[in-house]
């Protein structure tokens, strides 16, 4: 069999595998089975591949995956994410599109508390949404920012993403997750900036209105009690990281044991607390990981038909610049993304891209990281992103799916215009882990 | 004609010790036209490192190289050609310990074919560090990254064993998460950049490292004895190749570990003997406890090794 | 049936607590490794293998769990867009193809740990645990997330349908 008939076999049967709504991990998991099979010699082939299996999640440079979910889940289920929601609304005063820009820096912040993009839409949306309504708000301003803000938490460390991306493409999980602070603090900065000068083009999009004034002192209590000290802990899990005290579990793991303190000091950590916060991050890990147990099967057998050699003879050999060849492949993730969710997409990139960035001599962090910032994207691509589905879950009926996706449409432009910068100069991305 | 699919644990090209998988492919290509021929298929990309032992047990492919002691947790013992004093460790097909070895291979469903290195001292594993060295004892309380053979090593000398993944030592001993680290210096130690985060080599070897190659059983079965002979004659071959090979390397390793700045200690005389022998010790204590008495007396006589008991 | 129904929850409910369990353990031992190694300059090895470990047991435990809560990432658009007799047919075929993967996964997973284990095989590294006892769970996973996909189907036939959850991993 010749290696493009491979290709367009695996491909093939995992597209309709997905598309009958089979899960994820099963689909893999399937294709995996036949290629198995056909390739390592029937049955026999068969053991490997439940070897394979451990291989893929049994290791412990994916224990952050599980830990940060835990954080973030007790973050949200104590309302200690909730309650500096509230101490950011106190701070930020009279600008233009206020709601929106809210919006972008509670979902950076949010980002902060969680590896995953976990229900941040669903938050901002249910609380935002209702008010932005009342305060006249079009529905391009209130809908677009919530979007964009949803996805900043995979770019914001901690990222779980970040952690499978590193672990599949057996780059350093520490360099990835300092390399991902300056675009993923930058592309909050360019929507929040963006967002003011919308607003303040064209006021009527976002009527400013009278803000009910904290006085000051309340304002610095709020922020001494419930703002600070979750920020610490994530401040304290990167600095760990960065300057190399701990490795990524370690520092994982104390990070989330300190959230467990810290909600106890707040007397939130009920049994109810204890009980849904780890029962959702089991569940969370739980999905997350058994889709990664179908990767090492699946990039072994793309190797070993020879698929993937043969694309990166191909890709090398094409007659044009390298950046062309950089821009081909993230439009062949932006493609993805229409369509699949984020794990699978790195899952089914990366042995092929791997052999690429390795022959073009490409820093792997580099490309790591614009891939990062293209997967973000990809929640909120149209016609299929996770975050556009949630959205109209939340949202009034009279809001159409079409009024979502062009809401979406200029944020997407912004993450393409950094992705555009990230690939102009590389520093963008390399100058933080450069001084690690 | 046969053909013989392969994978190995490291990429050939970028890795020398991948080299002796390749010289093998090559002589047996030469040597086996019309008879019997090998294809590479890939390395760690086909099939994760440490389960290739499983995978040649299991058929997925025929032929196999990488580190020796990547058997270890499939012929316990496998790799007691680590401890050899002979320049070819396992003294080349033929010999009273290559038959031993052989026999070990074969009950796990094996076909042991050769270890190829450096003569005795070069092509090892070695430690590097970031603090000085003089004697095992300054080991003590130390954080560091092992490779899974030395871990018998760094326990018998009271550090702690770290696990990190190759791509993690970098910045792990850049940072002083780690204060040292082991690595068959042969091995392109210089192309992860390490010299730049590290001051120290201690320049006395430990292990005899290098690169092996394996058969699985039924596929070797197959073969006509004509296709045998080949590849056996391939084997010696490799082994002749090797010792200067890996000497070669090796100092071209050093020498640029050294334009970048870092020292290799020597040891005093004495320090070196009691480092070579806790090593030694140490990994002889983890072989007795898995192989059986029998095979362990076997391996003794064969290798030596009444000065560890 | 609805008495073994009842018996299969409660099953994976157990197994549900497990991984929960594996979870917050996890964390705990890694935690406790931290402090010791600050307390008196000397970790404990083996953390990280059994870390390693617990993920694939926590895994495997709480598929199940996950399946039946209709947690697993799945691409709904067909089923969901479809809706009525032909959506349920879809989450029929999709299960009973989801149950065959899984047995198939139970079978071989029964095989290779058998096999493990009879050879002795060994997990070469810091502790020299049984490669048999990492991998049996698999096997057990594949079984309980196998006969969800059959009850799921059934409730899919009995005009319960699944109308997927989506969340994002
Ligand atoms: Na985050
Ligand atoms: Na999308």
């Amino acid at each position: 069999m010749e290696w493009w008939m491979f290709l367009l076999a695996f491909f093939s049967g995992l597209g309709v595998l997905l598309l009958i709504g089979l899960p994820v991990a099963l689909a893999f998991a399937a294709v995996n089975m036949v290629g198995v099979f056909y390739l390592w010699g029937g049955t026999r082939g068969l053991n490997q591949l439940i070897l394979s299996i451990e291989s893929s999640i049994g290791t412990f440079v994916l224990v952050p995956v599980p830990m940060f979910v835990l954080m973030g889940a007790i973050m949200f289920h104590a309302g200690i994410a909730q309650r500096m929601i509230e101490v950011l609304d106190q701070w930020i005063g009279f600008v233009a599109g206020r709601l929106a820009v809210l919006a972008i820096m509670t979902g950076a912040l949010l980002g902060a508390l969680t590896g995953v993009a976990m229900g941040s839409v669903a938050i901002l949306g249910s609380t935002l949404i209702p008010e932005m309504q009342q305060r006249a708000y079009a529905k391009s301003i209130s809908i677009g920012p919530i979007l964009a803000s949803g996805s900043l938490a995979i770019l914001i460390p901690p990222s779980t993403l970040a952690i499978v991306l590193a672990s599949l493409a057996g780059i350093s999980v520490a360099q990835i997750l300092v390399a991902i602070v300056v675009p993923g603090l930058l592309l909050a900065i360019l929507y929040a900036t963006y967002i003011i000068l919308r607003c303040v083009l064209q006021p009527e999009i976002a009527p400013p209105y009278e803000v009910p004034h904290v006085p000051m002192r309340q304002r610095l209590k709020d922020t001494l009690f419930y703002m600070i000290p979750p920020v610490s802990i994530i401040v304290l899990v990167i600095v760990a990281i960065f300057l190399g005290i701990a490795t990524p579990t370690e520092a994982a793991a104390v990070g989330t044991f300190l959230t467990f303190i810290l909600a106890a000091l707040y007397r939130r950590l009920s049994w109810k607390v204890i009980r849904e916060g780890v029962g959702s991050a089991t569940a969370l890990s739980v999905m997350v990981l058994i889709i990664l147990t179908g990767s090492a099967a699946f990039s072994q057998l793309l190797s070993f038909s020879g698929v993937t050699t043969a694309i990166t003879n191909f890709a090398t050999e094409l007659p044009v610049h390298p950046l062309i060849l950089m821009v081909l492949m993230q439009l062949v993730v932006v493609f993805l993304g229409m369509f699949l969710e984020q794990t699978s997409i790195v899952l089914v990139t990366i042995p092929i891209f791997l052999p690429i960035i390795a022959s073009m001599g490409w820093d792997p962090i580099w490309f790591g990281t614009i891939m990062m910032l293209n997967l973000e994207m990809a929640t909120i691509t149209p016609p299929f992103g996770l975050s556009l589905f949630v959205m109209k879950g939340i949202v009034p009926p009279d809001y159409t799916i079409v009024d979502i996706y062009k809401a979406a449409v200029p944020f997407i432009m912004i993450n393409l215009f950094l992705m555009g910068m990230m690939i102009a100069f590389p520093q963008i991305v390399l100058w933080l882990p450069g001084m690690m | 004609e046969t053909t013989l699919r392969m994978v190995g644990s490291f990429p050939i090209g970028p890795s020398p010790t991948a080299e002796v998988g390749n010289q093998f492919m090559e002589r047996v290509n030469e040597l086996g036209k019309g008879v019997v021929q090998i294809q590479y298929i890939g390395a760690s990309d086909v099939i994760p490192i440490f389960d290739q032992p499983e995978a040649l047990v299991n058929g997925v492919f025929d032929v196999w190289y990488g580190a020796p002691n990547y058997w270890s947790g499939i012929v316990p013992g496998g790799d007691v050609a680590e401890l050899s004093p002979f320049a070819i460790p396992d003294n080349g097909p033929g010999s009273d310990f290559y038959e031993f070895l052989v026999g070990l291979f074969e009950e796990k469903g094996v076909r042991y074919l050769g270890h190829s290195t450096g003569d005795v001292g070069t092509g090892a594993h070695y430690l590097s560090t970031n603090f000085e060295v003089e004697s095992v004892a300054d080991l003590k309380g130390r954080q560091l990254r092992v490779a899974p053979l030395l871990r018998h090593f760094v326990q018998a000398s009271e550090a702690e064993p770290i696990t990190l993944p190759p791509s993690d030592i970098f910045l792990a001993i850049d940072r002083g998460t780690v204060d040292g680290f082991t690595w068959p210096v042969a091995d392109a130690y210089t192309r992860n950049g390490w010299q730049d985060v590290t001051k120290y080599l201690v320049g006395q070897a430990m292990y005899r490292s290098g690169g092996s190659v394996a058969m699985n059983l039924e596929s070797w079965n197959n073969l006509s004895p004509e296709a045998q002979e080949i590849l056996l004659k391939a084997v010696e071959e490799v082994q002749a190749w090797g010792g200067e090979f890996f000497a070669g390397t090796e100092a071209g390793e050093i020498e640029k570990m050294e334009a970048a700045g870092m020292e290799v200690l020597k040891l005093s005389d004495e320090a070196a003997a009691e480092w070579t022998q806790v090593a030694r010790a140490a990994l002889w204590d983890y072989y007795k406890g898995v192989m059986s008495a029998e095979d362990a007396d076997k391996a003794k006589e064969l290798l030596d090794l009444d000065d560890l008991d | 049936m609805s008495k073994a129904n009842r018996i299969f929850d409660f099953i994976l409910n157990v197994m549900a607590v497990l991984a929960c369990t594996i979870l917050v353990g996890l964390m705990l031992a890694t935690v406790y490794k931290v402090g010791l190694r600050e307390l008196t300059g000397q970790g404990i090895i083996g953390v990280d293998q059994l870390s390693g470990t617990a993920m694939v047991y926590m895994t495997f435990f709480g598929a199940a769990w996950v399946l039946r809560n209709n947690g697993h990432v799945t691409i709904d658009l067909l089923v969901s867009s479809t809706g009525g007799r032909s959506g349920r047919n879809l989450v029929i075929l999709n299960s009973l193809i989801g149950a065959l993967v899984c047995f198939l996964g139970t079978y071989f997973g029964i095989t290779a740990t058998w096999s493990s284990w009879q050879r002795g095989i060994v997990v070469a590294a810091e502790l020299e645990i049984l490669r048999a006892y990492v991998i049996a769970p698999i096997p057990l996973g594949f079984f309980l997330l196998g006969v969800e996909f059959l009850r799921r189907a059934a409730r899919a036939r009995a005009g319960a349908i699944d109308t997927s959850i989506r969340m994002e991993a």
